[in-house]
């Protein structure tokens, strides 16, 4: 089921470009793309109960190094990204080795400070790499790829949204193999009682930590393109606003599971576009819907609906525990 | 078995293992009582690797394994449950089976997103063993309900369940009785003789007094962090200093079920 | 490097430590007390600074009469706050977060749409400075630093002599013992986000002369909030304090040797470090 599902969004994303050409739909088609890698490789993280705030500054990371080495280096956007993602998912390693043994809100505040030191550290350091406080313009778009006779050139919305969706489609592969896999139960696990994890031999950090580095690898690639794809970067991308956008995403579609990502950003980008011109008002909206699902649905739209299938389930199996001799 | 030799653990100003030597011999159904406070919950923490011991050792099978963490004590063969029954309370009687088995799963991060033929073997494998170790404790039927919707003496079967589907050979149970009634206190002790009939050795808290007499093969009785009597049920019953000991504690302890 | 300058930075560091104080207090008390980190405290500060732009800067009310109108206004809507929204999702830390994380969303935007986004000026209730050795100090700070002393021991008094403040500690320490204590949890999880929230408001009273008002003007200071907390000790009362001055100080010496950007980018290597070698900070229980 889970398979069609995927497939299905698959598809539906790769008819769009065919059902227009129109620039607009198409940028809305590639941040929505963009901001579903981002916020199911976060969901990655939070499904072991740990909220991390430095997400964003791992797409950070995969910018400003991926520009870097191309503008800077010279190298290739193809070899240049997966560099960067490297990188990125090092410094992940480290960082995630020393935080993640904090817990709860104590993790949530140091990847926060962290955030803020990433931000800082690229606003104001390292400015012929970086562009400091005005940021890196002229981030050139990815490089041509020949083969088979053909070339691909992306220097169109409609290749570069390919190039989004591509991505997109495998990283979406991974993380639902994962959600199905017994790694995930065991993530999931972790998250509902880490004590216990420990005592039936779940090795919990280890877990933590290779879920960290994962989720940061995803992000740094979405920042990557991010980055060569407008050709403009700067330190605000990867602040608090936007890291707070997407856990609003993952909360409100459910952050048990991989769906709730999907639903949430999907669903809450399109009203964002609908509410694009009204500045304060779409704040105002996202507050709003935030905090009715923290009173009345804390497990997300995902949750809840799991939640009503769990209790017809149940209700339905009551029949067997009556059925049934116990010994 | 399992040994402890000399094992001294501290907190802070208070000693709550005093200098503690026992010894639990394999396949034996094994009881460890004393008043409250009297530090046996200290000694399943430190055996498990919660914590170590201030000094002394710990020795299972024959290997050192003091100070282990608590994920290479598992893996070692020694398995535990809690007082408060701890389970995954959002997962099913099956999935909580799932993640205790996973521990003899082979394979990494890439054979699961590849789906590769490893891991669907190791797969196939866990399921199984997770099924088995169920259809051992009679929770079979109950493999899809939610843990949380189970009665109390479904949610300690399942805990159970847990420690075994782990594969240990040694089980460490804290107050198997707990709130059972006297039909279902038969029903656990029968179960746990028949691990033992499996080969399984258990070392286990208990303050229900008649039926650790009558379930134990050999008892061990602490006060204060020591060890003050240890042999079979007959023997500690007349023991001095283990009446002694008791007529400063609960009720409680002593009532019949 | 002059001494006149060392010291013109110190008292300059004094009076912000003290209003930065006042809202770490606030949001200190509310996590000792619920376990729930605040991140709409900044917007209880923002609505003091409003309250005093419309009250006193466009009524001409009484300045010291509006702080304590603002202590009522910003404390009862918080105290609301809590009841409708924190209160019932207690149990879920997560779920606190976010939540506030909705209210400061809403608190910002409903304050762009009502008064406008531009900076405003509130006039000084107190203007001419005082000049002593060498230094130079507003009377608006003056009445800042002698304000903000005040509440904080005033606060204190409360905190250890009144019967209120007595449940107060005690369910910090300990919310289940309390309860069977007889002690009204729930009312104290009330009370305690109220007094939070008020804090917060009147510093934005306090600040609201010194620097502009507008509705992002809580971002700031809860940020530095969130650091004085965690250096100072995470339910500390006096940790709050303490870690205020640290902070402070070093916000209004530091930038005389290294540029300010770097001064950002210390606290929050420092903040990372104290996470990791020391959560509790310098005065928070183990």
């Amino acid at each position: 089921m889970a398979c069609a599902a995927g497939v299905g969004l698959g598809l539906a994303g790769a008819a769009v470009p065919l059902l227009s050409r129109d620039a607009y739909y198409l940028d809305v088609g590639t941040n929505m793309l963009e901001a579903l890698m981002s916020t199911m490789s976060l969901q990655l993280v939070m499904s072991t109960g740990q909220l991390n705030m430095a997400h964003v500054s791992f797409m950070g990371i995969g910018a400003y190094v991926s520009a870097a080495l191309v503008m800077t280096g010279g190298w290739s956007f193809w070899i240049a990204l997966p560099a960067a993602a490297m990188v990125a998912t090092g410094v992940a390693a480290v960082v995630g080795g020393v935080t993640l043994r904090l817990t709860g809100p104590y993790f949530f505040l140091i990847t926060f400070a962290l955030l803020e030191v990433v931000r800082l550290f690229f606003h104001t350091f390292a400015e012929g790499l970086f562009g400091g406080a005005s940021g890196l313009i002229g981030v050139p778009k990815p490089d041509p790829l020949r083969g088979l006779g053909y070339t691909i050139d992306f220097t169109g919305k409609v290749s570069l949204y390919y190039l989004a969706l591509g991505l997109w489609a495998l990283v979406a592969v991974i993380l639902i193999r994962l959600e199905y896999s017994r790694i995930g139960l065991v993530l999931r696990a972790i998250r509902q009682a880490t004590l216990l994890a420990e005592t039936v031999g779940v090795r919990t950090f280890r877990y933590m930590l290779t879920a960290f580095c994962l989720a940061s690898f995803v992000a740094a690639v979405v920042g990557g393109f991010f980055a060569h794809s407008r050709g403009v970067v700067h330190s605000t991308n990867f602040g608090a606003h936007a890291m707070l956008r997407l856990v609003t995403f993952v909360i409100i579609g459910g952050s048990g599971s991989v769906w709730g990502p999907v639903v949430g950003t999907i669903g809450l980008s399109l009203v964002s576009e609908f509410l694009r011109d009204l500045g304060s008002y779409e704040t105002l909206v996202y507050g709003t819907v935030l905090i009715l699902a923290m009173r009345f649905w804390p497990d997300g739209i995902v949750g809840a609906f799991r939640g009503i299938r769990t209790t017809w389930r149940a209700a339905s199996s009551d029949k067997e525990l009556v059925e049934e001799p116990r010994a | 078995m399992l040994e402890l030799r000399r094992v001294v653990k501290r907190f802070g100003g208070v000693v709550a293992l005093n200098d503690l030597s026992m010894t639990v011999g394999a396949g034996e159904i094994h009881g460890l009582i004393g008043p409250n406070g009297s530090g046996k919950s200290t000694v399943f923490n430190v055996v498990c690797g919660v914590f170590a011991p201030t000094s002394g050792a710990v020795h299972f099978r024959e290997r050192d394994i003091t100070g282990w963490p608590p994920h290479r004590v598992v893996a070692a063969g020694i398995g535990r449950t809690f007082q408060a029954t701890l389970l995954f309370p959002e997962f099913t009687v099956e999935e909580n089976a799932l993640v205790s088995a996973q521990i003899s799963a082979v394979g990494t991060l890439w054979d699961a997103v590849f789906w590769s033929r490893r891991y669907r073997e190791a797969e196939a494998g866990i399921r199984r063993w997770a099924g088995e170790v169920l259809r051992e404790l009679r929770l079979d039927a109950l493999r899809k309900v939610l843990v949380r919707d189970l009665p109390h003496r479904d949610q300690k079967a399942v805990a159970l369940a847990n420690v075994l589907a782990t594969g240990a050979a040694l089980i460490l149970l804290d107050e198997p009785l707990a709130g059972l009634s006297l039909q279902e206190t038969n029903d656990v002790m029968d179960t746990l003789r028949g691990l033992r009939q499996r080969g399984k050795t258990i070392l286990l808290v208990e303050h229900n007094m008649r039926s650790v007499m009558g379930l134990c093969d050999v008892i061990t009785v602490l006060n204060h962090g020591a060890k003050i009597a240890a042999g079979p049920p007959a023997v500690i019953q007349r023991d001095e200093r283990v009446i002694q000991a008791y007529l400063g504690a609960e009720p409680a302890d002593a009532r019949d079920h | 490097m002059s001494p006149e300058l060392f010291a013109q930075s110190l008292v300059n560091g004094v009076g912000l430590a003290l209003v930065y104080a006042l809202v770490a207090l606030g949001l200190t008390l509310i996590f000792s007390i619920m376990g729930i980190i605040n991140f709409a405290h900044g917007e209880f500060f923002m609505l003091g600074g409003f309250i005093a732009y419309y009250l006193y800067g466009a009524y001409g009310v009484n300045y010291l009469v509006t702080l304590l109108l603002a202590m009522g206004i910003v404390g009862g809507l918080g105290a609301l706050a809590e009841r409708w929204l924190f209160a019932p999702i207690r149990e879920n830390a997560m779920s606190g977060f976010v939540a506030s994380l909705g209210l400061l969303w809403v608190l910002q935007s409903l304050a762009t749409l009502a008064f406008g986004a531009l900076d405003k000026a509130v006039p000084s209730p107190f203007p001419g400075v005082v000049r002593r050795f060498g230094v130079i100090l507003s009377f608006e700070r003056l009445v800042v630093i002698v304000c903000s002393a005040g509440l904080i021991a005033a606060l204190y008094l409360f905190i250890q002599y009144t019967r209120y403040g007595l449940a107060l500690r005690a369910v910090a320490q300990d919310g289940r013992a309390a309860a069977f204590q007889g002690i009204n949890v729930d009312g104290m999880s009330t009370l305690a986000f109220g007094i939070g929230t008020a804090l917060a408001g009147v510093a934005g009273v306090l600040l609201a002369p010194v620097f502009f008002v507008s509705p992002f003007m809580g971002s700031l200071p809860v940020v530095k909030a969130f650091i004085i907390i965690i250096l100072g000790g995470m339910g500390s009362l006096s940790g709050a304090v303490l870690g205020g001055f640290v902070l402070g100080l070093f916000e209004s010496v530091a930038p005389i040797f290294v540029p300010m950007a770097a001064v950002d980018i210390l606290s929050f290597l420092v903040v990372m470090l104290v996470l990791v070698v020391r959560p509790r900070g310098l005065l928070g229980r183990a």
